[in-house]
């Protein structure tokens, strides 16, 4: 993220903001489509994320990282929707999601797999929910788009020992929320 | 991007919570929705941003720099003048040329206290030139050459002309030793004029008729004057056509006397009056003789003198071969600071002489950029 497609793409340049979002937009999505658990109001909401961030670049003053700063517009956006379609959330079911592809592979399953797969999955997504919105970013960044730390490290613009550091914390935190959900 | 293996049971849990591939008709979507977004002024101007960012500092630069420039060209006037410089007034000396078409240089009487200046129309008229121009530090000792040896001659009809080129640091000075040389030595000043080119560059040009007889004497004077930088002399004989004259009005001045001598002895009224007309002819004649001999005699007596004095600034001088390092990087610093000076001193008489047009021009300017900064808060709020 360089100063001048920062100050680009304040000015409303398309290609900087574009090129500053890329590495996010699967973070985004991702988010809504858990929020949501609805795969077309994800898409929806994640555009309405990148569009509503692109006008509102200017107020973008870098206090927090970008990778934040989209993750709690998207989770905004979510809440919004969520809002004026309460019955939606209320009919999302498991089985919606199962429909997004969302389960993870059932190969050759171990107990640990079991364990995941059955009521844990829900259990530890409700505990993801209790973190940070910082925290929530950087693990899906890691687990969701696969960034290595230092790709992490250049997309929100800290550095590896933080990455490293923050993410360890992330999981600990995630840890202990799972262990707080299933009490 | 690989993926990494999962270290424990939540690494694993998490890699399965998010495995979920984004779909490519969102990556597309949202990037398209961006584009279409995106102002039209930005997409007509993102590649020129750069330079509509610095048109308004480019052009006012350019207004400044050649408004200076423009206000130092036209600020000093050239003018022509008359013999007798003023330098504490500066350069508005009245012309003061008078035209002479006959009579000797006494006769004009040159009055340098008025400043009434002579002219003989008929200094261009050489018959037979003898020439030489070479370089003043070469030639010096030759600069002399042949009119010397022609002029020993009393029968010798000669008529000198020299053209001096003089570079001078001090240009007021010189100015008033040239033109008191030439009245020390008997002479003239036929015609003066003076200009300046730019600031520091003046020149002047000079047309004296000088003594012939004291000619070397005056120019030994002028080699105290500045720097010669150019030389030329030129002698032409004018014996043969002077001799010829001389014939000729004798011719006629006999012919006078035997007409008289037949008007006496003259019968009847119709030679009388033959006789008369011829006299006419032959007096007009004789008229016309004599005033080529003046002429040819005031030519001689009266050696004619181009000078051109130029005014040497010290950037001249820097280049100047016969001056030591020391003294040309002082001159050149000296003429860089007086170059400088004289360059914010336009810009100051610039900028006061166009305060009225550009002081409005400054406030339009600032409303525009608070209303379009107003209207675009507007538009994003």
């Amino acid at each position: 993220m360089t100063e001048r497609m920062l100050r680009q793409a304040k000015r409303g340049n398309a290609d900087a903001f574009i090129a500053l979002c890329a590495p996010f937009e699967g973070m985004v999505y991702r988010h809504c489509l858990q929020m949501l658990r609805h795969q077309a109001d994800a898409q929806d909401a994640a555009q309405e994320t990148m569009l509503r961030a692109f006008r509102s670049f200017q107020s973008f003053e870098q206090r927090s990282e970008l990778g934040t700063w989209l993750f709690r517009i998207a989770h905004n956006i979510c809440l919004d929707i969520l809002k004026r379609a309460h019955r939606r959330r209320e009919n999302a079911s498991l089985d919606a999601l199962h429909e997004t592809g969302f389960d993870p592979p059932a190969c050759n399953p171990t107990p640990e797999d079991e364990y995941i797969a059955a009521s844990e999955r829900d259990v530890v997504r409700e505990a993801l929910r209790t973190l940070p919105e910082r925290q929530q970013a950087l693990l899906s960044l890691r687990y969701g788009d696969h960034m290595s730390y230092a790709q992490i490290a250049r997309a929100m613009k800290l550095s590896l020992g933080t990455v490293k550091s923050a993410l360890s914390r992330a999981r600990e935190d995630l840890r202990a929320a799972v262990q707080n959900t299933k009490r | 991007m690989k993926k990494k293996p999962a270290s424990d049971a939540l690494d694993r849990a998490l890699t399965a919570l998010y495995q979920t591939d984004v779909p490519e008709a969102y990556k597309a979507s949202w990037r398209d929705a961006v584009k279409r977004e995106e102002s039209p002024d930005m997409k007509s101007t993102r590649n020129f941003a750069w330079l509509r960012r610095a048109a308004l500092p480019i052009a006012a630069a350019v207004v400044l720099i050649v408004g200076t420039a423009i206000t130092g060209i036209i600020a000093p006037e050239t003018t022509e003048s008359a013999p007798t410089p003023e330098p504490s007034a500066g350069y508005e000396i009245q012309t003061a040329s008078v035209y002479k078409s006959s009579g000797t240089a006494e006769d004009a009487g040159y009055d340098s206290a008025a400043g009434n200046i002579t002219y003989d129309e008929s200094f261009s008229a050489l018959a037979s030139t003898t020439s030489k121009s070479r370089d003043y530090d070469d030639a010096e000792n030759e600069a002399a050459y042949d009119a010397d040896e022609i002029a020993d001659t009393d029968t010798s009809k000669i008529v000198r002309t020299v053209s001096l080129t003089i570079s001078s640091t001090i240009f007021d000075q010189d100015y008033e030793t040239i033109l008191s040389l030439a009245e020390d030595a008997g002479g003239y000043a036929s015609y003066v004029s003076m200009y300046e080119q730019q600031v520091d560059k003046r020149y002047a040009s000079f047309e004296l008729r000088i003594p012939s007889d004291n000619l070397d004497g005056f120019l030994g004077g002028l080699d105290g004057v500045g720097r010669i930088t150019d030389r030329y002399e030129s002698a032409t004989d004018k014996t043969t056509q002077y001799t010829d004259t001389q014939l000729r009005l004798q011719t006629q001045l006999d012919k006078m006397t035997r007409l008289q001598e037949l008007l006496i002895q003259a019968e009847s009224v119709e030679d009388l009056l033959d006789i008369e007309s011829e006299i006419a002819d032959t007096q007009y004649e004789i008229d016309s003789l004599q005033t080529s001999l003046n002429s040819i005699d005031r030519q001689v007596d009266y050696a004619t003198v181009n000078v051109y004095l130029q005014e040497q600034t010290p950037s001249d001088t820097a280049t100047a071969q016969d001056l030591t390092i020391g003294e040309r990087l002082v001159n050149g610093l000296k003429a860089s600071l007086e170059w400088l000076g004289g360059f914010f001193e336009n810009m100051l008489v610039f900028l006061t002489a166009a305060a009225p047009v550009l002081v409005p021009l400054i406030i339009a300017y600032i409303v525009y950029r608070i209303v379009r900064k107003r209207r675009k808060a507007k538009k994003q709020s």
